[in-house]
């Protein structure tokens, strides 16, 4: 084929990359992004299908048989699992603004700049041997397609002449000018993203198209080639899986590919170029999709490839292109490389863009604010060196990717490459998965884990291969370091296994595992480790409680933190970034002069993080202020606040109004008692007053007795008479006092038994007949049919009825006086009434009338008229029954009691009758 | 929705298939016999395979409904 239309086809192709990225570009500035969307995401995703994929499988499962396809049910098995995990990683870095896997791990661990240096030289070294291995399929594509006959194709030659050559400097050209677009590495690049995710069709439909050709096209379908090649007993045997160490193979290709979205290229795609976490929910089924979709055609070209070439000497890499070529298909040829093109240049420029903000963020800019000397020299310029670093080591990286493969590349096969920079990211993941799921993992241990698994990637799988192309002696891995046999390079400590593969994953992971866990577990954490490990850790909690994040608790100044923003950000993009945040943060206050808030200190470094990564980013903000060591109480007051804060505070609120309640109930048993104390005072000091007046006119009288003998028989009888009346009184209140004292305590019992009521009434009527016929009194007694017997204390029922009468004897109207005396049944309950006319008994007095001692206003005012206990002992008397008494009257409307006899019926409390014609009244009821 | 839920059933999917496609299971169909014309090993790995994408797929966009169902209401 004509190598100038290949040629042109190739720049052709990069030119159209270069207007798909900037037309993305371009509308994502319009905000009608063509990027942000989960189908887009899923097909960047994708980038995982290098050329290595697009080449490479046709001759791993030439060599191999299923074996190759352990590479893509890795991920496929990992994608449910991003849910968990990518997620959480995404949000960690969204939260933390951290841009690539160097930083999150240096951020992780302390933002410390060491494990960021390591995953920065690491990622490094497995990258460059991968970016070549793509150059070379680019070339040996382009010689596939070029080649007359045994004539070597556009195969490298002279540098100069190198078509390969000029397609890297076009690509550097490519990730220069959509990569570094932006300060803020944190900001996407949509216009990358949009021409990966259009590569990733290419090369789907370019393959497929290509598998379609040779199933349908050159065979019958799937059934033919398979028949077909059953009966060739070397392709039969790539049926199965050669056990047992076919499934050792499987197994370790399973689990490292898993490991693979911690490839930089794969970081870079599904981390930090994420625009929305919820595009992981489309993107895990559609990037399996993608890779199963992708793999279809796989084996049939593979094994149609080898029944038409047979033995000739096609290598099995090249199949996908050298079949179509073979019909004749030149268009197809065409479109086929083209696919594998773009599958190249597709991890070449997200692995370079990725490596680049590495190699800028964690390894040039620690160097630079680490180095006085460096510091002082590009004070003015962080911004230039950050972006001529970041441009610089593109070119760097691409052309030593170059030289790579000019040099070395072409001992290797496609497989052997990738799988070898999938074990080294592979050395990532205890240090990753542990720092976000375990918070007692250390720096330490990360750095330990990391510099182990890299030895032992380095001794096992980068010796031997190097050794198996005659770069270094074989003697090395025949018979071991310094001849000793135990550290043979495949067979580590003796350990026999069917393949590189597996033996270094064991090995490596080993090591690595033990260091991470051993010096986690018995190893210390400085507080800033501790501080981010619970951020990562709990990020889902922290990222909504906005800016919480450790800082030095020290004292920064506002003029040198923003001039630390201008540095890198520029004076227009740090006024925008003080804005949003005072905006965002409504209670810290807006200054420009005098000390920063801590808040904003926070913001600032994040900000930073952004640019120049954790590490260097955090020892920017602790030049500009007085560090001071944050104590332990202060990473936990700040960290354990926003968790555990809202549960405390409820806790407390529970308990204090617990204790609130507690105490409301001992002060109101504390307030009852006062006053039980102060009645009782009350109580003892009326009793005794009360006392006192029958005691003083007795000792009057008596004295008066004793110093007149000559006083007239009549004088002596009156004197007699009072003296006599007097102690009767005084007997009768002490009785009474005695009485109260007694149901009071409970110590009486009542003596009950059935009895008509209508013979009570009469009974007590009967009993103080007299003095109502002395003044002058109508009485009424009406007693309803139908009352029942009920069970009573005759004699203390009797008290109690006369008790009342005697009342309203006493305060009935003294002129016209009129008593009603009433037994009425309502259900079960009886009621009786007594009820007077006279002058009443005000609302607020009508309970307190059955305190002890208390005498109606009336009686304070004038004379007492009693004792003032008979209404307490009736009412006790009336509860000892389970009935109820009280009062009710207007004031002149005379006043009436009423009790319950409860009797052998369940009591029910009941509203009292209607006062007969609003006449006084007294209502009993028992 | 319930999201501890739905990751635990996500890695449940991801588990069960990860045993499925490693040995023992995989000596099973570990033999050159042609399955509708096609290897054994080769039509079981892409059948479970196709089911974890299914099963995957159907379990998302059941939660996705739900949500854009729960926003709507």
């Amino acid at each position: 084929m004509n190598s100038g239309v290949v040629i042109g086809l190739s720049f052709g192709y990069l030119a159209l990359l270069f207007a798909v990225a900037y037309l993305t570009e371009r509308r994502a500035r319009t905000a009608r992004s063509l990027v942000n969307n989960p189908y887009v995401y899923a097909l960047s995703l994708s980038v995982y299908c290098s050329a290595w994929t697009y080449y490479g499988s046709v001759g791993g499962a030439v060599t191999n048989g299923m074996e190759y396809l352990a590479v893509y049910i890795g991920p496929a098995l990992m994608a449910p699992v991003f849910w968990i995990v990518l997620r959480k990683i995404i949000r960690i870095c969204k939260v933390q603004r951290i841009t690539s896997i160097a930083d999150f791990v240096s951020s992780r661990y302390g933002k410390s700049s060491l494990p960021g240096v390591m995953v920065t030289v690491f990622c490094l070294l497995e990258a460059v041997p991968y970016l070549a291995l793509q150059l070379k399929a680019i070339a040996s594509s382009l010689d596939t397609l070029t080649r007359v006959g045994s004539e070597p194709g556009l195969y490298p030659g002279f540098i100069l002449r190198d078509t390969t050559f000029y397609l890297t400097l076009g690509l550097a050209f490519f990730v220069i000018l959509f990569g570094t677009r932006r300060v803020e590495a944190t900001e996407q690049h949509e216009g990358m993203v949009g021409a990966v995710a259009f590569e990733s069709l290419v090369k789907l439909v370019a393959f497929l198209a290509a598998g379609g050709f040779v199933t349908y096209g050159i065979f019958n379908g799937f059934g033919d080639i398979f028949s077909q090649a059953a009966r060739v007993p070397r392709l039969e045997q790539l049926f199965v899986v050669r056990e047992p160490f076919g499934f050792a193979n499987w197994t370790a290709t399973i689990f490292l590919s898993a490991m693979a979205v911690l490839l930089p290229r794969q970081f870079q795609v599904a981390v930090v170029e994420n625009l929305n976490e919820k595009h992981l929910s489309k993107a895990i089924w559609l990037f399996p999709l993608y890779l199963l979709v992708i793999n279809l055609f796989v084996l049939p070209v593979a094994f149609g490839g080898k029944l038409v070439f047979g033995t000739s000497p096609v290598d099995a890499d090249t199949y996908v292109l050298a079949l179509p070529m073979h019909f004749g298909q030149h268009l197809l040829a065409l479109l086929v490389y083209t696919g594998g093109f773009s599958a190249a240049t597709g991890m070449i420029i997200v692995t370079v863009i990725a490596l680049s903000t590495i190699t800028s963020t964690n390894l040039v800019m620690p160097l630079v604010v680490k180095s006085a000397w460096l510091k002082r020299r590009f004070a003015d310029n962080f911004v230039g060196v950050l972006i001529y670093s970041c441009r610089v080591s593109m070119v760097v990286i691409l052309l030593l990717a170059y030289a790579y493969f000019r040099g070395v590349a072409r001992h290797y096969s496609l497989l052997s490459t990738g799988l070898v920079a999938f074990a080294a990211v592979a050395q990532f993941a205890p240090a990753v998965l542990g720092g976000i799921f375990w918070k007692r993992g250390s720096r330490n241990g990360a750095v330990a884990g990391i510099l182990a698994g890299f030895v032992i990637w380095l001794y096992t799988l980068v010796i031997p291969s190097a050794a198996g192309a005659g770069l270094l002696p074989a003697r090395l891995t025949e018979e071991g370091l310094f001849g000793l046999p135990w550290l043979r390079p495949v067979a580590l400590f003796g350990l026999e296994t069917s393949d590189y593969i597996p033996h270094a994953l064991f090995w490596s992971m080993f090591f690595n595992v033990s260091l991470y866990v051993g010096f986690s577990l018995f190893g210390g954490q400085s507080n800033l480790e501790r501080g981010q490990a619970e951020i990562f850790v709990d990020v889902f909690r922290y990222s909504k409680a906005g800016e919480n994040t450790i800082t030095g608790r020290g004292t920064a100044y506002m003029p040198d933190i923003r001039s630390l923003l201008v540095q890198f950000l520029g004076e227009k993009r740090t006024a925008q970034a003080l804005q949003s945040f005072y905006l965002n943060n409504a209670s810290v206050e807006v200054r420009t002069q005098g000390r920063a808030d801590a808040r904003l200190v926070s913001y600032a470094e994040k900000l930073l993080a952004g640019v120049i990564g954790a590490a260097s980013a955090r020892i920017m903000v602790a030049s500009v202020s007085k560090e001071e060591e944050i104590r332990i109480e202060e990473v936990v007051d700040i960290l354990k606040e926003s968790q555990q804060w809202i549960r405390l505070n409820k806790e407390m609120r529970r308990k204090s109004a617990e204790l609130q309640r507690a105490t409301g109930e001992l002060q109101r048993a504390n307030h009852k008692l006062r006053e039980a104390d102060a009645q009782k005072d009350e109580f003892l000091y009326t009793v005794t007053h009360e006392i006192r007046t029958p005691i003083t006119s007795i000792r009057a009288m008596s004295e008066i007795l004793y110093d007149n003998p000559g006083l007239s028989e009549t004088e002596r009888q009156h004197f007699l008479d009072t003296i006599i009346k007097e102690t009767e009184r005084m007997t009768r209140l002490i009785t009474q006092v005695l009485d109260l004292e007694k149901y009071e305590s409970g110590r009486y019992q009542l003596k009950t038994r059935r009895q008509a009521v209508d013979l009570l009434l009469s009974e007590a009527v009967a009993a103080v007949k007299q003095l109502i016929k002395e003044r002058n009194i109508a009485l009424e007694v009406r007693i309803f049919p139908g009352i029942p017997e009920i069970a009573l204390d005759h004699d203390r029922m009797i008290q109690v009825l006369i008790n009342l009468l005697s009342n309203a004897i006493k305060f009935c109207d003294a002129a016209n006086g009129h008593i009603t005396v009433q037994a009425v049944c309502h259900g079960e309950v009886v009621q009786l009434t007594v009820a007077d006319n006279g002058m009443g008994i005000a609302a607020e007095e009508q309970t307190l009338i059955f305190d002890k001692f208390y005498q109606a206003q009336q009686q304070r005012r004038d004379k007492p008229l009693g004792s003032g206990l008979g209404l307490a002992i009736s009412k006790k008397i009336v509860q000892m029954h389970g009935g109820n008494i009280w009062a009710e009257s207007a004031p002149n409307q005379g006043g009436q009691f009423s009790h319950y006899p409860a009797g052998n019926t369940p009591f029910a409390e009941r509203g009292p009758p209607n006062s007969p014609g609003g006449r006084n009244l007294l209502s009993v009821e028992t | 929705m319930n999201q501890r839920l739905k990751a635990q059933q996500l890695l449940v999917i991801s588990l069960l298939a990860g045993m499925l496609l490693i040995y023992p299971v995989l000596s099973i169909v570990n033999t050159p016999r042609l399955v509708g014309g096609i290897p054994a090993l080769y039509a079981y790995v892409f059948c479970v395979w196709v089911v974890l994408i299914a099963l995957t797929a159907w379990l998302m966009e059941r939660y996705y409904r739900k949500a854009s169902g729960n926003e709507n209401e």
